[in-house]
């Protein structure tokens, strides 16, 4: 955006005061990420939509085949305990709150709201970072119990248009050899788990001077999600206020963002947590990354991406 | 597990595109092929098999209660067309531009924990071509590439080439609709294979004294994997309990003084199934029959979660492959199933995230 063009780049590291980060800063945190979690790598991108103030070859992060097997729908209408455990984490009013907005079902993108990033939601981030070892269960609460199942298969989009190009006389060897996948029928107890899966990048917004999370997804059949899918995979406070389909800045294709205009002033809540509780000296500005995909797996409960790592490495 | 022989079989690859694949195909449609639809080199990745949901869990991974094993992935990305990759501003009437096209873009990388497979594009002009061209003759001729290399040892050195596929497209670039067909061709053996045992790698390579425990021994394997960055391989335990990886290359010299049936193949299994191996084993078997008629052998399905260096999903089967092969070319299988398990191909339909006019319905 010409926003962002006109933006100078950030030159000093002020991540520790405000929350954002230099480029350089951007680097570092993401060569820390792929040592730490190698099913995230660096990739370049679009040639014609490089960056200069970053590396050619560390354009932007990325990793595939993200698994979703829950509709984040479907954990926070049912489970009212997740609710209250923010409510005790913080003052009430929770950031990740999300009955509110139970009646606009609408799947129109709205436009960008604020971020209430209040302190409750910001400290059971940090609470569980600062554990130095992560799991998403942290976040996510009570909502992975088993009473949610299997994700519904209503919205299977139309497959006349594959089945017509079926051609019949099209016939090959039998092959009993090939192990038949498609169908649950009791010759083997375990199955294969075919679930969303999305790709999941990061690249760095000049203009706010922080991360910035991307989303392609694919349904059970590998076929691209639509919009409106994707949200219903998002923490569904966010889907409506701040989440919107642009292209994205290395790649010709939209993808599903999450807007930073609030990104600084979490990280900044989640630093300061950090700073408060002692914290201060294992706290890199490397590190940037796994405390923010942290706090993105507030955003995207369900997304099963690798953030794991103990923080004193 | 089971202890009588019963019919091997495979987990058949699952096919994965990114959606920046469709787009450079669209790139390289309009700027490179025009129609022009010939086959094309391209590559594709896989990473070897493990369970869904653990991947921040190492420690549970070996309980095997709760399987949910990941799909066998062949994926597609925009990487595959490697050197091939034009820029945006490449024209044909730009000599720079011609010579950027046929320049490596070395930055476009495989994914780390993968292993590459090489394609075969077929990219039609129009859906009636797409719908009509021969199908059966398309996997013939791919199949009998593979074959050509088993024979004439190529496959030994370049092993990589076993798991060739093909991928049939037609591109709508004024719908942003990609109808695609993969392929993954395996070639037939002269009987069927049968599996007589099925044991964890743990059982089979114990720790040999208490010094070296298992986990020292998996994790140099896993690291000697990572840097051959081969997908099959030969495996013996020393004496001293380390597992010693050869390339198939080297058939003769690796088993000397071994006794024979304590030979052991390997290859970087995609399944994650407790007793079943993946794909990319049918042609190395048959590589096997073919060169050394091998009739029994133990193969090591190696499955480790990618990064984290557990190994406790892999398994070792032993195999028996009755019958030898004639002069003939085998026949061979392998077209993907579509969405509704039937023989057919697929459609992305990119409309809603690359048209710029249904775009501009939700930018901000």
């Amino acid at each position: 955006s010409a926003r962002e063009y006109l933006n100078p780049v950030l030159k000093n590291s002020k991540f520790k005061e405000t929350g954002v980060l230099t480029p350089e800063e951007f680097v570092a945190a993401g060569d820390f990420l792929v040592y730490k979690c190698p099913t995230w790598s660096w990739a370049a991108g679009e040639p014609s939509k490089r960056r200069d103030y970053l590396p050619a070859d560390k354009q932007y992060l990325v990793t595939r085949n993200v698994p979703c097997s829950k509709r984040v729908k479907a954990m926070e209408y049912g489970a009212d305990d997740e609710a209250e455990d923010l409510d005790e984490a913080g003052g009430g009013e929770g950031w990740v709150t999300t009955h509110k907005s139970h009646k606009s079902a609408g799947t129109e993108p709205a436009e960008i709201a604020d971020i209430d990033e209040d302190d409750g939601a910001v400290g059971h981030v940090t609470g569980a970072v600062g554990g130095l070892s992560i799991h998403q269960a942290d976040v996510a609460g009570s909502g992975k119990s088993a009473e949610e199942e299997v994700p519904s298969i209503d919205d299977i989009p139309d497959m006349d248009e594959e089945l017509e190009l079926v051609d019949a006389s099209m016939a090959e060897e039998d092959d009993p050899a090939a192990l038949d996948t498609t169908g649950g029928d009791g010759l083997h107890n375990e199955k294969i788990e075919r679930t969303r899966t999305y790709d999941m990048s990061i690249t760095y917004d000049k203009y706010y001077q922080t991360p910035r999370v991307w989303l392609f997804g694919y349904d059970e059949h590998r076929r691209p999600l639509t919009s409106t899918q994707i949200f219903e995979d998002i923490s569904q406070d966010h889907a409506k206020k701040t989440v919107t389909i642009e292209t994205h800045p290395h790649e010709n294709v939209s993808m599903a963002s999450i807007h930073p205009c609030k990104h600084a002033n979490v990280m900044k809540k989640i630093i300061d947590h950090l700073v408060e509780n002692g914290k201060e000296g294992e706290l890199r500005v490397d590190q940037y990354l796994m405390l923010f995909l942290k706090f993105m797996s507030a955003v995207l409960p369900t997304m099963d991406y690798d953030y794991t790592t103990s923080m004193e490495a | 597990m089971s202890s009588s022989a019963t019919l091997l079989q495979f987990e058949p690859f699952s096919s994965a595109v990114t959606s920046t694949f469709w787009h450079a195909l669209s790139k390289n449609k309009i700027d490179l092929y025009k129609l022009d639809d010939s086959l094309v080199d391209i590559n594709g990745y896989y990473s070897t098999g493990h369970l869904q949901g653990k991947s921040g869990d190492t420690s549970s991974t070996a309980a095997g209660t709760n399987d949910e094993a990941v799909p066998a992935r062949l994926c597609v990305g925009d990487d595959a067309f490697g050197g091939k990759y034009v820029t945006r501003s490449a024209h044909a009437w730009n000599v720079n531009a011609i010579m950027d096209v046929n320049k490596p873009i070395a930055l476009e990388r495989q994914p780390t924990y993968t292993f590459s497979a090489p394609g075969f594009l077929k990219n039609t002009n129009t859906i009636e071509e797409f719908k009509g061209i021969d199908k059966a003759k398309l996997l013939k001729d791919v199949s009998n590439r593979i074959w050509d290399d088993i024979t004439s040892g190529k496959a030994l050195d370049q092993p990589e080439l076993l798991t060739r596929f093909l991928l049939l497209t037609f591109a709508d670039l004024k719908k942003y609709k990609f109808y695609y067909w993969f392929a993954f061709p395996a070639l037939l053996p002269p009987e069927p294979i049968k599996i007589t045992a099925v044991r964890n790698i743990s059982a089979v390579f114990p720790a040999i004294n208490p010094t070296r425990t298992t986990a020292d021994i998996f994790g140099a394997l896993s690291n000697t994997i990572a840097q051959s960055g081969s997908a099959f391989f030969l495996v013996k335990q020393n004496t001293n309990g380390d597992i010693t990886v050869g390339k198939l290359s080297e058939w003769d010299r690796f088993w000397e003084g071994l006794n024979e049936d304590k030979r052991m193949v390997a290859f970087a299994d995609p399944s994650a199934l407790a007793s079943n191996p993946g794909w990319p084993l049918r042609n190395l078997l048959v590589q096997l029959k073919k060169r050394w008629n091998v009739g029994r052998i133990k193969v090591l399905c190696f499955r480790e979660t990618p990064g984290k260096g557990d190994v406790s999903r892999s398994i070792v089967i032993d195999v028996d492959m009755p019958g030898s092969f004639g002069d003939d070319v085998p026949k061979s299988v392998g077209w993907e199933k579509n969405t509704a398990g039937k023989l057919g191909p697929r459609l992305a339909d990119l409309a809603p995230l690359m048209d710029p006019t249904r775009l501009a319905d939700t930018a901000v």
